[in-house]
């Protein structure tokens, strides 16, 4: 029998969030540089912690998920989920169906990308 | 100052333009980024899996959906699927047909879960509920009539996904919808976008040089398809030699192989067998050669008054009844409506005493069509010049049986003809296309009499009865013969002559919809 203390299943998963973070860094960096140029390493993380936070709430919790909701907030604003301006993002978040948050998570993405294909 | 407000004005719209199309290509790359290299394992999951936390997370299934073009791409928006034609790429110009996957009524579909492994899955169809329904004796006439609808069981590939193709076909139909629904084992269950189903036509305009007129525009016609999602897809004009007339079956073969050696040379052949040809010609009248017309009692000799004759007689078809009839004359070069004429005195012998009467002394006179002086049904006979006598004349002449205003050549061969001209008057750009949507009506299965691989017969389907085929009297009673009396009312495009209308009735509407066309036609 082996165990494991709660302390250290908590730095465990702290660890986890960093090297989610770095991964996250380099991929801001490649896909919006535009915006990434303008964040300090501290303006970063604060940035994923928000964006982790916030899509908590709609079961955005996976790697994938998240890296793609902050993709989103890069987009649209940090307050895009609940922008009076992006109907498209309120109406998916609001929809309290059977979907998996993968399923929710590329209907959010899908509906994101037409709203910017309207514009050109 | 207007000019630096408009000035800035633009640059405002560009910035937004750019802006949006930068950030649409950021999240389209970075999503592909996101999917291959963020899993889905929790952000604040030990990094390690403990031993102690649990057992791995139940598989599910992530995604079903139609392809649109490889493997790894999935469709983003309902789809347009040809359902008549084969997979092919021969049939994919990017636009109307966007890629293979669009093809064929057996559309692929992938399924993917959230991580490797075989994961077992069911997946089914979910028509619309506006689906076009098909009865079971159609069913049973055409398998094509048929969609897949059991739900059928499979497994993913060790790699979770999974490409299913071949085994979920639609029916032949147009305008039918589909999603896929696919469940896992765990309760989770996902949906496809939707496809629309369609029909690809090619259709090859064959023109007769030197028409006097000649359809300007298919879009009536297309439009007309295009109700019933057939795509009616033109490929570039051909041009043969005149020929001033269609009508007997050795002009119909000199047309045809004229135009066939066109068609050869033409990019048609590699879309077959899903072409139709439209032959634009000239008048498509029928003769009705010497035809014997009497008037006896008459009076002839120097100061007696013309003769009128009326041209009058039986059709050739079954059916037709006794009308008035146009001369042949003004139809082909050199060719008259005059066969021989002669005058025999009460009492004489014939063959003995017969007085042949001059081509010369008989005129065409234009009688019952008041403004077409071209439509004669009356002949003036100048008597003065016989000797005085009381008898028979006897004029044998040819005259217009019938002028067609279009063909379809039956026997599942891909050629219609629309003749451009009619009665000696040039038919217009609409008229033309009315034509076109009967006769290509006639190609596709029109009207539909519940044989063979159609649908059921139609309401107010008649076959024949003053008309060659299968036609459509919707608007008018059924009557023995519609060769004849006022076709007042008729609203029909596939009435059996022409009407004025270029749309298909409430009934033949559904049964358009419903054929199928997947077998196409052979070359003319």
């Amino acid at each position: 029998m082996i165990v494991i203390r709660k302390d250290q299943q908590e730095q465990l998963a702290a660890l986890g969030r960093i090297q989610f973070f770095d991964k996250l860094e380099i991929h801001i960096e490649k896909f919006f540089p535009d915006h990434a140029i303008n964040l300090d390493k501290e303006q970063r993380i604060a940035l994923f912690e928000y964006g982790l936070e916030r899509g908590k709430k709609y079961d955005f919790i996976s790697e994938r998920n998240v890296c793609l909701f902050i993709d989103l907030m890069l987009a649209f604003g940090l307050e895009f989920d609940i922008s009076p301006d992006h109907g498209w993002a309120k109406k998916i978040l609001a929809d309290s169906g059977q979907n998996h948050p993968n399923v929710k998570m590329d209907a959010l993405h899908e509906a994101g990308m037409n709203s910017l294909k309207q514009q050109f | 100052m207007l000019f630096g407000v408009i000035a800035a004005i633009a640059v405002i719209v560009v910035a937004v333009v750019v802006v949006a199309k930068v950030l649409y290509d950021s999240l389209a790359e970075s999503k592909k980024d996101a999917c291959e290299n963020f899993s889905d394992k929790p952000v604040d999951e030990p990094v390690e899996p403990c031993p102690l936390a649990g057992k791995d997370e139940d598989p599910f299934i992530v995604v079903v959906e139609y392809l649109d073009g490889t493997d790894d791409l999935e469709l983003g928006s309902t789809g347009k699927q040809f359902v008549n034609v084969t997979r092919d790429a021969k049939w994919v110009d990017g636009s109307t047909v966007k890629n293979i996957d669009r093809t064929s009524h057996k559309p692929r579909f992938k399924v993917r879960f959230n991580k490797p492994g075989c994961h077992p899955f069911k997946v089914k169809f979910v028509p619309d509920g506006s689906n076009n329904a098909y009865t079971g004796t159609e069913i049973g006439r055409n398998e094509k009539f048929d969609y897949q609808k059991d739900e059928k069981s499979y497994s993913t590939d060790g790699d979770g996904t999974k490409v299913v193709e071949n085994d979920f076909f639609v029916a032949a139909a147009g305008k039918d919808k589909y999603k896929l629904e696919a469940k896992d084992d765990y309760g989770h269950t996902v949906s496809s976008k939707e496809i629309e189903t369609h029909r690809l036509i090619y259709c090859q305009e064959i023109k007769m040089k030197d028409l006097s007129t000649i359809a300007t525009s298919l879009s009536t016609l297309k439009s007309e398809y295009a109700k019933h999602n057939i795509t009616l897809h033109a490929l570039s004009n051909l041009e043969i030699d005149h020929l001033p007339n269609i009508g007997s079956d050795s002009e119909y073969t000199a047309l045809k192989n004229s135009a066939r050696t066109a068609y050869n040379g033409s990019t048609a052949p590699s879309k077959e067998p899903y072409v139709i040809a439209v032959l634009y010609t000239d008048h498509l009248a029928v003769k009705n050669s010497n035809k014997q017309l009497s008037k006896s009692a008459v009076q002839v000799g120097p100061g007696k008054p013309v003769v009128r004759i009326p041209i009058r007689g039986v059709g050739l078809r079954a059916g037709d009844g006794m009308d008035d009839r146009a001369l042949w004359q003004d139809i082909i070069p050199d060719e008259s409506w005059f066969v021989s004429a002669k005058f025999l005195k009460n009492g004489g012998v014939a063959g003995t005493d017969d007085i042949v009467i001059a081509e010369a002394k008989c005129s065409a006179v234009s009688g019952s069509w008041a403004g077409n002086n071209k439509y004669c049904d009356l002949v003036d006979i100048d008597v003065t010049g016989l000797p005085v006598h009381t008898g028979t004349i006897t004029l044998v002449v040819n005259w217009v049986d019938r002028m067609r205003a279009g063909l379809a050549s039956g026997s599942g061969s891909n050629s219609v003809t629309i003749c451009t001209r009619a009665w000696w008057q040039n038919k217009n750009t609409a008229s033309q296309n009315e034509v076109m949507v009967h006769e290509i009506g006639h190609m596709v299965g029109m009207v539909a009499d519940g044989t063979g691989n159609k649908p059921d017969k139609t309401a107010k389907q008649y076959t024949d009865r003053g008309h060659v085929g299968s036609h459509c009297h919707s608007g008018l009673a059924l009557r023995a013969s519609f060769s004849s009396g006022s076709n007042s009312g008729s609203d029909c495009v596939m009435f059996g002559s022409t009407n004025g209308k270029s749309a298909f009735c409430s009934d033949c509407e559904p049964a358009v919809k419903k054929v199928d066309v997947s077998s196409g036609w052979s070359r003319f």
